[in-house]
């Protein structure tokens, strides 16, 4: 793909308005048209907490996913959580899987859901079972259900 | 076993319930392989019973599974064996026939093979055939009871010295019209059922697997454990037509303490009769040994205390179930997870405006994405 299709990144209103329409719970606390953050709550099952998460998005870089609260916690035995940055953000997709071209709210929004469902899955038992890349990590073992080790 | 099938989430922690309990169930019945094994066995010794040298076949033998590999109700031992009954019925009426002599000559008759020598053995009402991979197969050699009629047998009783009265397809019967909100279950009671994945289980048949993991885990190996059967009838007199696994132990659970206490009330024990025949009495063994009748009371109290704690709980409650139920719990969770995942990678996940995985359709499709990670 080459630079000129590149430049087609959907305009911060554009976002916004689908974040709106779709996660009406986010609300955007800075939108300076270039730069906007996002903040709102996701459950991913009934059983869950409810997660305060905040999306940085500086047009057109990928969007920053952090959660606010409650913290994320690391299971025993674990030097951090899979699939996160070392600033303690998550990597909820590979870096050709977005572009700014995407909406957030159909993209980002879905993974980070997907992405606490299999976290909490991973802190009662040590599996990491939403897969993803480092698949020679202990977690992505077939069988770590190391649950009496822990 | 189930063929794939999304986990749908909605949006009530009951659902959520009703379907780990679905897959717990699932890891606890026996494996397909097992399964096979089991059936293959039952034919190659239905076969001998049924051949020309038989000393039964004069009285054209039929031989059929009871208990929980005909209800659909099979729960995987810890450490003991895996015991499957059958019975082999004659055509002949039991005033007709020496009890002892019968079970003797079933006895000497497998004994017989070289194959049966040194795995078969006497038991009380049966001859077991024990196979070294952890398998029993129990056979109940019956004649028609003359006196009840109908499907009622009379079965070999070494403790009584005489017959004993049983009626396992009754029993069946019984079981399949109390369990039916859907009309999906077991239409004959021979040859075994092909075994049903848990998708195609009623309410009833996956509350009695569970309630019988439970009895494995409160009571070990203890001789003070209640027997499968009588925990079966409970289930199914107390079961309401519920169409959710979780209510369904909610109501087996209260309706067996409103009887216990009914019958201490009056001085007397829960009443566990087969409702097909009342002579036969699954709670016989209380009478003669009241600490397991004790035990018993104190194992369904604490157990419905636990179940409506499990029930309240708006947090996932595999903690309490790992209590209940054992080490099967984080495997269902596992299981369900990789559910989610192959849905997931098939696009049939959606997102709801709260967060909440569930099918697509009426939510925001989940994109496939792979989780990177950073090192």
């Amino acid at each position: 793909m080459n630079n000129y299709f590149r430049q087609k990144a959907l305009t911060a209103a554009q976002q916004a308005h689908h974040m709106r329409l779709r996660f009406p719970e986010f609300r955007a606390t800075t939108n300076h048209g270039g730069r906007i953050v996002w903040r709102g709550f996701l459950q991913p099952t009934p059983w869950s907490e409810c997660y305060q998460i905040e999306i940085v998005y500086e047009i057109p870089r990928r969007p920053q996913v952090r959660i606010l609260s409650p913290r994320l916690r690391v299971r025993a035995g674990f030097k951090k959580c899979p699939h996160t940055f070392e600033d303690g953000s998550l990597c909820v997709h590979q870096s050709h899987e977005w572009n700014a071209e995407l909406l957030i709210a159909t993209t980002i929004i879905p993974w980070i859901s997907m992405w606490l469902y299999f976290y909490e899955l991973w802190l009662r038992t040590g599996a990491w079972r939403g897969e993803g890349t480092h698949p020679h990590l202990p977690e992505h073992s077939p069988c770590p259900i190391a649950r009496a080790a822990a | 076993m189930a063929l794939f099938q999304p986990a749908v989430y909605t949006q009530d922690a009951k659902s959520q319930l009703d379907e780990l309990l679905a897959v717990i169930c699932e890891e606890l019945q026996l494996t397909p392989n097992r399964y096979q094994l089991a059936v293959q066995r039952y034919g190659t010794i239905n076969s001998l019973l049924e051949a020309k040298g038989s000393p039964f076949v004069l009285h054209s033998p039929r031989i059929y599974p009871q208990g929980s590999m005909a209800l659909g109700t099979t729960v995987k031992p810890d450490d003991s064996p895996h015991d499957l009954d059958f019975v082999m019925e004659l055509r002949a009426w039991n005033l007709q026939v020496n009890p002892m002599q019968l079970l003797h000559k079933l006895f000497e008759f497998l004994k017989g093979f070289d194959t049966y020598r040194d795995l078969t053995s006497l038991k009380n009402r049966c001859v077991r055939v024990e196979y070294a991979d952890d398998f029993y197969l129990d056979i109940l050699p019956a004649c028609k009871d003359v006196r009840m009629g109908g499907t009622c047998i009379s079965v070999p009783d070494r403790a009584a010295n005489g017959w004993s009265p049983s009626n396992p397809e009754g029993f069946i019967a019984w079981f399949k019209r109390k369990s039916a909100v859907r009309q999906i279950l077991m239409d004959k009671a021979m040859p075994i059922p092909a075994q049903q994945s848990v998708d195609e289980k009623v309410p009833l048949q996956l509350a009695v697997q569970l309630l019988k993991r439970n009895r494995d885990v409160y009571f070990g190996d203890s001789d003070l454990a209640p027997v499968s059967v009588a925990l079966t009838t409970l289930a199914a007199t107390h079961y309401g037509g519920e169409n959710s696994v979780s209510q369904a132990l909610t109501a087996v659970f209260n309706g067996t303490v409103t009887a216990i206490r009914r019958a201490d009330q009056n001085g007397t024990r829960i009443e566990v009769c087969n409702p097909s025949n009342q002579g036969e009495d699954f709670g016989e063994r209380w009478d003669s040994n009241l600490r397991a009748y004790q035990a018993f009371k104190k194992w369904i109290f604490e157990l419905n205390e636990a179940w409506r704690t499990v029930c309240a709980s708006r947090k996932n409650p595999a903690d309490m179930l790992e209590k209940l139920f054992g080490e099967y719990v984080s495997r269902a969770e596992v299981q369900l997870a990789d559910r989610v995942q192959r849905a997931r990678k098939a696009g049939q996940l959606g997102v709801t405006a709260g967060g909440i995985i569930t099918a697509t359709g009426f939510a925001t499709r989940v994109q496939p994405n792979v989780f990177h990670g950073d090192e």
